[in-house]
């Protein structure tokens, strides 16, 4: 498939921190007993193994917990993926706010690193707590502080609605918190009690009680109300950001374009091709250092299959779907392809076609997205 | 086997006519016995009946005959049984095959009596002009009591004590008795044979191998073999290959005479090519006038159904054309519901003749079907004048284009304890039956006759009726005619748009309470969805009530990102597919059970 786009996007799943959260159903280990280096050789064995001929345009360093390495590593890491690629416009590193270390981040500033998203998810202490979280809401505050300080400019948060024991009060008093702090992008989502975690086991259990749906889309509406007041635009399903600060390397993914992931667990769109790595740090080291593949899952999308993930992916955007650009992409025409869910749906005002050329949800629909983008299943 | 032609004189036709399980069968067997047709050791139990499902339910679906040899007083005599089914379903299957019989042997249970079947039996047998011969069956049990039902038939239905003939189908006690009373009593048939040839057809049966096979009554003239013959209603000529006789066993023969029973095969392709009740003639030297034939099936209960399970609608439909080939009493017609698709409107002549094609589809088929709650017919007469028959409610026109709605009115007749009938009228109450008369068959049992919307008695009657007699009582139905009644037409909105398979025809009185019932169950049978769903019932285009499906909206403000795609798109491949069960109507998909659950009215 020949892109439009020439660059590439590169993650990085660090799966180590310092705490494991209850609701958290992504691959990560305490880090206690882990030898960070050689992970850390590993994830560059890994990616020597990829020829990317593409210039490398955003990179992003997630977990788990980034931050919870020591602070040499990660800047060693930071410099040697900047003198690898040169055409990086966007370097991304998440952060626990009780691990936001003022030199380390002055550092990894320095070293290229030019966006940070702190996992903030509440500024309720009794919240945190319920979480699992290992920071205080002040911890919050702090952290930005020593990001800006730091000389980060681009500053994003993660919160979270409908965590057990929240009210419309609290989730008001986070957001407003949030916005008080003057960073450049925010991350709002729902609490999803995720399969095989021990939320999900307590909420079986009936000692934890979800928040009633009902609050849960007053909070989801308080968000956007109160986010466009404080200068926040939405750009996607649960993105919001300060006109200019979108995340560039989240929106590869809602573009479908490529992004190499580096790391146990981590998930590839390449050539052609989705894969995922194994889901266990020392089976992945231990296949890397073998000199093999740490792939556990691989497949070749039909070409209907990456049009039907790209209209879905696409849609989740408040711009939508660029069509001419779709057909470029995927070489299908995407009224002609999707013209019964089109039609459909814009008949009861949940999407539109706009004037130049985007096929996006509508406000209303944003809020039916999923109703939506099973009809862009093929 | 004896082949030495049975002078007509010597010939004896006649049906056994029995309520469900007082031994009919095993009075076939029996016979068959005595008269050498089968060896005790062929006897394989009700061979008459053979399908495994008629076994099963101890009923019979298909008429079919046989003809045995019995001598008495050093002649040989021909007796054809031609047998019949045994219940209220299949008033027309028991009238077609009285029709072929100079008799009828009623059978009573000697420890259960008179039920309300044998009332209608009987009725059936005289108006077809049979003689009545009364068999008090299983008269060696513990619990029976021959002289007080000797007494009851005697007074319920006027069989004197001289023409009912105690006997124990299952012990041979009284057999030999009965056989002879067949044959003193029962009349011969009348001797036509100078004249052309007019043949009865009773019944007809598709086999896989041999084309359409048709069991006829040879009231005058004789049908030979390569004789060319014509249907007279259809005016088809057809060529006989082969004629024959159940012996029980299937026996070819030469020809069959004036007065005798058999079976004809002639290269027949189709079962619609024959009419049951059609008169079989000679092609060059044909009778001038049929024989009467029948009164066509009414088919009275209505029910869908749609491919359910992994079933698809071309295999349904297979189904069905493969179970109409030995059913000519079920029809089946195709129709697309907005709210359930591709499905079939299936007309029955009643419940049980339902339920047993439903059985039969997935047994013998191996289909999976959902199939709605059964409905009657309707007669409407629109305001030009014009009267018009409905099988469904949503063919009624715009409200205000109906002057009335007629619907089925049946004769209803209940046999049951004494001591239930405060309970029974209750129900019949309950269900705007209208009360004719009480009779009192003997100090404990009565006889209770009403006058009943089909529609009232069609659902769950029988099983009230029964929980509240302590399984005692029993009944029967018969159709009068359409009557007008208050008949509105309930309706249903989903998210504003109305719903053509929920939609029913009730009494007015009940309209609002059931209207309002099934709207909450309807709300319990909806998901909810990503946004909110208003419910809401009309009565003659009035909303009368309104219920709210609250909104489901959680999974919309989950992240994704590049990991979860693979994730993400099975989920919205599984959500979809579980939609595929469901219909969708005005955005809101409701599973096919919802629908069932609604139609159901066992809860109400």
């Amino acid at each position: 498939m020949k892109s439009a786009h020439s660059t590439v996007g590169l993650y990085i799943h660090i799966p180590y921190c310092r705490k494991k959260c209850p609701y958290c159903a992504f691959y990560s280990v305490p880090i206690d007993t882990a030898d960070p280096n050689r992970l850390i050789d590993a994830i560059f064995a890994e990616l020597d193994s990829y020829d990317i001929t593409e210039p490398v345009g955003t990179i992003y360093i997630g977990g788990g917990s980034p931050s919870c390495l020591p602070g040499d590593p990660l800047i060693e890491m930071a410099d040697s993926l900047m003198s690898r690629y040169r055409n990086v416009s966007e370097f991304t590193m998440e952060c626990n706010p009780a691990q936001a270390d003022e030199a380390t981040l002055r550092q990894l500033r320095a070293f290229g690193v030019n966006r940070l998203s702190i996992g903030a998810q509440s500024f309720n202490a009794r919240e945190l707590k319920t979480l699992g979280r290992i920071h205080s809401p002040r911890q919050i505050v702090e952290a930005v502080r020593i990001a800006k300080k730091g000389g980060f400019e681009n500053i994003g948060l993660d919160l979270m609605f409908g965590i057990p024991g929240s009210s419309a009060k609290t989730w008001r008093h986070s957001l407003k918190s949030a916005a008080a702090l003057k960073v450049q992008h925010l991350s709002v989502y729902s609490l999803t009690i995720e399969k095989l975690t021990p939320f999900a086991r307590a909420v079986r259990e009936g000692k934890l009680a979800v928040v009633d749906e009902a609050v849960e889309r007053g909070m989801c509406k308080a968000a956007r109300s109160l986010l466009r007041n404080a200068g926040f635009a939405q750009y996607e399903i649960s993105n919001f950001a300060v006109p200019g600060f979108e995340c560039q390397h989240n929106i590869r993914y809602w573009k479908n374009l490529p992004v190499v992931g580096i790391g146990p667990a981590a998930a590839s769109w390449y050539q052609g091709k989705r894969t995922t790595n194994v889901a266990d740090v020392a089976k992945y080291i231990k296949r890397i250092e073998a000199g093999r593949s740490a792939q556990s899952e691989a497949y070749i999308p039909s070409p209907e299959q990456i049009a039907s993930e790209s209209a879905v992916l696409g849609l989740r955007m408040t711009q939508g779907i660029d069509m001419p650009e779709y057909q470029k992409q995927t070489g299908f025409n995407l009224v002609r392809l999707f013209g019964d869910a089109i039609k459909k749906h814009s008949f009861h005002g949940l999407l539109e076609c706009t004037v130049d050329d985007h096929c996006r949800l509508t406000e209303k629909g944003l809020s039916y997205a999923d109703t939506v983008a099973q009809d862009f299943i093929l | 086997m004896k082949t030495d032609p049975v002078p007509i004189k010597n010939i004896r036709n006649f049906s056994i006519v029995a309520h469900i399980d007082h031994g009919k069968s095993t009075l076939a067997d029996r016979l068959m016995e005595r008269t050498g047709a089968i060896t005790e050791r062929q006897m394989k139990e009700q061979l008459l009946d053979d399908m495994d499902l008629e076994r099963e339910r101890g009923i019979t679906i298909k008429a079919s005959s046989v003809t045995m040899y019995y001598t008495h007083q050093g002649t040989q005599y021909m007796l054809n049984l031609i047998d019949t089914p045994g219940h209220v379903d299949f008033h027309y299957e028991v009238s077609r095959s009285l029709a072929a019989c100079e008799g009828a042997l009623l059978v009573v249970d000697a420890s259960q009596g008179v039920e309300a079947q044998t009332v209608a039996n009987t009725y059936l047998a005289v108006e077809s002009g049979c003689e009545i011969l009364g068999v008090i069956n299983k008269i060696d049990l513990p619990a029976a009591q021959p002289d007080r039902v000797i007494e009851e038939t005697e007074h319920i239905i006027g069989i004197t004590a001289e023409e009912c003939f105690p006997i124990s189908a299952k012990t041979g006690q009284g057999v030999n008795e009965l056989l002879e009373a067949i044959i003193t009593k029962l009349p011969a048939p009348e001797d036509k044979s100078d004249k052309p040839t007019a043949a009865l057809i009773y019944d007809s049966h598709a086999d896989e191998y041999r084309g359409v096979i048709v069991y006829v009554r040879v009231f005058e003239g004789k049908l030979t073999k390569r004789q060319k013959i014509s249907f007279m209603s259809s005016g088809k000529t057809y060529l006989i290959t082969e004629l024959g006789k159940f012996t029980p066993y299937a026996t070819p023969v030469e020809e069959i005479g004036t007065g005798e029973v058999g079976y004809v095969i002639a290269n027949i392709k189709k079962l619609a090519d024959v009419t049951i009740g059609d008169t079989i003639t000679d092609f060059t030297d044909p009778t001038d006038k049929p024989l009467p034939g029948y009164q066509p099936p009414m088919q009275m209960v209505f029910s869908d159904f749609y491919p359910g399970g992994t079933t698809d609608y071309p295999k349904l439909r297979a189904a069905f054309e493969k179970l109409a080939l030995n059913d000519s009493s079920f029809s089946f017609t195709p129709q697309n519901s907005p709210a359930l698709g591709f499905g079939f409107r299936c007309g029955f002549l009643g419940l049980l003749h339902m339920e047993i094609v439903q059985e039969r589809l997935e047994r013998e088929n191996d289909v999976d079907v959902l199939q709605t709650a059964p409905t009657v017919s309707y007669e409407i007469v629109t305001t030009d004048g014009k009267a018009k028959r409905i099988d469904s409610p949503s063919e009624l026109p715009d409200m205000q284009k109906i002057d009335e709605i007629r619907e089925p009115i049946v004769k209803l007749e209940i046999i049951t304890t004494a001591e239930s009938i405060g309970g029974v009228m209750k129900l019949a109450d309950d269900r705007r039956c209208k009360l004719i008369k009480t009779e009192y068959l003997s100090p404990t049992r009565v006889m209770m006759e009403y006058k009943a919307p089909l529609a009232e008695i069609v659902y769950d009657f029988y099983d009230q009726l029964k929980g509240i007699s302590h399984g005692y009582a029993t009944m029967d139905y018969e159709f009068l005619s359409f009557e007008k009644d208050k008949l509105v037409k309930i309706d249903f909105l989903v998210n504003g748009t109305p719903v053509d398979a929920l939609s029913l025809i009730v009494h007015r009185s009940k309209a609002e309470q059931r209207g309002r019932r099934l709207l909450i169950k309807l709300r319990r049978a909806i998901p909810r969805h990503q946004f909110e769903i208003p419910l809401q019932v009309c009565i003659g285009g009035k909303i009368i009530a309104r219920e709210t499906i609250k909104s489901y909206r959680k999974d919309v403000t989950a992240k994704l990102y590049g990991g979860d795609v693979t994730r993400k798109m099975k989920l919205l491949k599984k959500q979809k597919e579980g939609k595929k069960r469901m219909k969708s109507i005005g955005m809101v998909n409701i599973p096919q059970e919802a629908f069932m659950s609604i139609l159901d009215t066992s809860e109400d």
